[in-house]
């Protein structure tokens, strides 16, 4: 019987704890593998990140900015109430302002760049 | 004069006012030859065109299968900077093209950016409508039935094969046989149609050679038709995606003209390459494969293309959009699946057979399998007068055609139908890029179905076409007036007419 990236990756969190989490995922991976699904990992990856994430109310969230801002991330961190600090990343060609990227679903983007850009393509 | 500038972009910048939104975007996470696919992007609707952000800028997509965690991308641009991880950001507004008066005599690509070199095809942004590239056809309030023919300048399909404006007529045979030539044939004749509204023409050439569109559009200009012409390419080295949406954006610029209450005329070349394209791409989108592995939607793909060829009626503007398809088959085989298909779409087809094009029967059309299911209600009286017996008169030339080797032994009658069945055919011969007026065709016709050239050699017919067309020119041209002014063959020009074909003979 095939299953999807879904019900595998819901199996895979049912029965994960700190304990014996190696040897769970060895075997899991054994059994996708013997199943002929282990091109579906990604997706299985991805699912189970939704899905844990869900269960402990944990977001993903990525400031991108283009200078180190201390502030801001903490700023960040308030406003969306996250229990972790975001990921950050340094770009210097965002010129100012940041990226805020949350679940790879949502972005707000408040760099000086994209502004630029709006700025250019609205007047030109 | 520079502080004049530099003042006047302050003032603009400190408009400008940029409002920080929340985006709902996507993330490639896997890309093919041509499609990608990505997660998120939840939101996007079907045919949304998208943006992936590459390093090296962005690129456009449409969005074409929404799964279930994934959205099947298809990339109009160059999908070699598309890399696993990109964002991607819907637009919000379905693919569709800017179209308007200004693209005629231009070359585009299929969508409907300039392909020719000559610069913008609008002078600013504020220039041409965009049209939806998908559309739904109008529907039966909206339309009339056809009554106004559309002349394609060739004799044997004006006569026999009538085609009105709003038709949808299928161009069906091998390859090499001169399928593209009837529809170059049909738009340069356009000009000739003076009685009517010149419609405007648009040459959609999908999966073609460049040299072939180079060449025809070479062609259009020197006979002067790329004035109400717009070329769509979408050549062999496009990318499939490209080829896929080439159709449907000559649709959405001849359904621009049609809103305008004017004619247009879409010629697909071809809809088998096109098949190929959309296989390709429905398969890298890992949509079921069913027959010869087309997706399932193929036929809908096309019907729903053809279909928004119209007549409109006069409430709603009497615009025209006229479809000529065309479509090739492999070894005359019609009952391929494509084929098959586009014929039970159209409105009528068109069939070249390669027997009779090395025959040397060229345009090689065979009247006996090709029909025009709607056309004869937009045929002209003048027309019909003649076609009727030429239509008559080869379906028993073609009964008798066995016969021909053994024609001494035939009766009297026999031998007669035999003859004139030959003077047709070779009557019926024209050469590429020379469509003939209608009113001319009319007259030529009434001389061959009335038996004024039985007596005359076969390979002589041409020439005494020429010739009697020439002496109706410099003694009689008030002949070819009024046929093409009042669209009929009344008794006293059918009595002149008469003189002038036995003054011709005596020649």
């Amino acid at each position: 019987m095939k299953y999807s990236s879904k019900e595998y990756a819901h199996v895979l969190l049912e029965t994960i704890d700190d304990e014996r989490g190696e040897a769970v995922v060895k075997k899991f991976l054994s059994y996708v593998r013997t199943s002929g699904d282990f091109q579906k990992i990604p997706h299985i990856l991805r699912d189970f990140r939704k899905l844990y994430n869900a269960k402990y109310g944990l977001r993903d969230v990525k400031v991108t900015l283009a200078r180190p801002n201390g502030g801001l991330i903490q700023a960040v961190q308030e406003k969306l109430k996250l229990k972790h600090e975001p990921e950050v990343e340094i770009k210097k060609e965002l010129l100012g302002g940041a990226v805020v990227s949350i679940d790879d679903e949502v972005v707000i983007d408040g760099s000086v760049k994209s502004r630029l850009q709006k700025l250019f393509n609205a007047k030109l | 004069m520079s502080k004049e500038i530099i003042e006047k972009i302050k003032q603009e910048i400190s408009g400008f006012k940029s409002e920080i939104k929340t985006e709902r975007v996507g993330k490639v996470f896997e890309v093919g030859d041509g499609v990608c696919r990505m997660w998120g992007l939840s939101s996007v609707m079907a045919q949304e065109m998208v943006e992936i952000e590459t390093d090296g800028g962005g690129v456009n997509g449409i969005a074409l299968n929404l799964e279930e965690d994934s959205v099947g991308v298809v990339i109009l641009g160059d999908f070699l900077k598309v890399k696993e991880g990109n964002i991607v950001r819907g637009t919000g507004r379905v693919l569709s093209v800017r179209v308007g008066k200004e693209m005629v005599g231009r070359v585009v690509n299929a969508l409907g950016e300039p392909a020719d070199g000559r610069g913008p095809i609008f002078a600013s942004e504020k220039d041409g409508k965009f049209y939806p590239v998908e559309k739904i056809a109008p529907g039966v309030i909206t339309r009339e039935s056809v009554n106004t023919p559309l002349h394609t300048g060739i004799k044997a399909i004006d006569a026999m094969i009538p085609i009105g404006r709003g038709q949808r007529e299928l161009i069906i045979g091998d390859r090499q046989i001169g399928k593209s030539a009837i529809a170059i044939d049909a738009i340069v004749n356009q000009q000739n149609d003076t009685g009517r509204r010149t419609p405007f023409c648009i040459y959609v050439a999908v999966g073609q050679r460049d040299s072939k569109v180079a060449k025809i559009v070479a062609e259009l200009e020197k006979k002067g038709a790329m004035k109400y012409t717009v070329v769509v390419a979408a050549s062999a080295s496009s990318p499939a995606s490209l080829q896929y949406l080439a159709p449907f954006t000559g649709a959405a610029i001849g359904e621009f003209f049609m809103d305008q209450g004017e004619d247009a005329l879409v010629i697909y070349d071809d809809l088998t390459k096109h098949a190929n394209a959309y296989r390709q791409i429905s398969l890298l989108l890992r949509r079921p494969p069913g027959r010869e592995a087309f997706p399932g939607d193929i036929f809908y793909l096309h019907s729903r293309l053809l279909e928004r060829a119209a007549k409109l009626s006069k409430e709603y503007g009497g615009g025209s959009l006229t479809a000529l398809p065309i479509i090739e088959t492999q070894l005359g085989d019609v009952s391929a699946y494509i084929p098959t298909n586009v014929i039970s779409i159209t409105d009528g087809q068109i069939y070249l057979e390669p027997d009779l094009f090395y025959q040397g029967v060229r345009p090689a059309v065979n009247v006996g399998l090709s029909v025009s299911r709607v056309g004869s209600a937009a045929q002209t009286q003048a027309m019909k007068k003649v076609a009727g017996r030429l239509r008559l008169d080869l379906a028993q030339f073609r009964e008798l055609q066995a016969f021909v080797q053994f024609a001494t032994d035939l009766d009297e009658a026999t031998k007669k139908r035999i003859v004139r069945g030959q003077v047709l055919t070779e009557l019926l011969k024209q050469n590429d890029f020379e469509p003939m007026p209608f009113e001319r065709q009319v007259v030529v016709l009434y001389a061959g179905v009335n038996g004024y050239l039985d007596g005359i050699e076969l390979p002589e017919i041409q020439n005494f076409q020429k010739k009697f067309l020439d002496y109706i020119d410099k003694m009689h041209k008030g002949i070819l007036e009024a046929i093409a002014k009042s669209g009929e063959l009344a008794v006293d020009v059918e009595e002149k007419l008469k003189r002038a074909i036995e003054e011709t003979r005596k020649m």
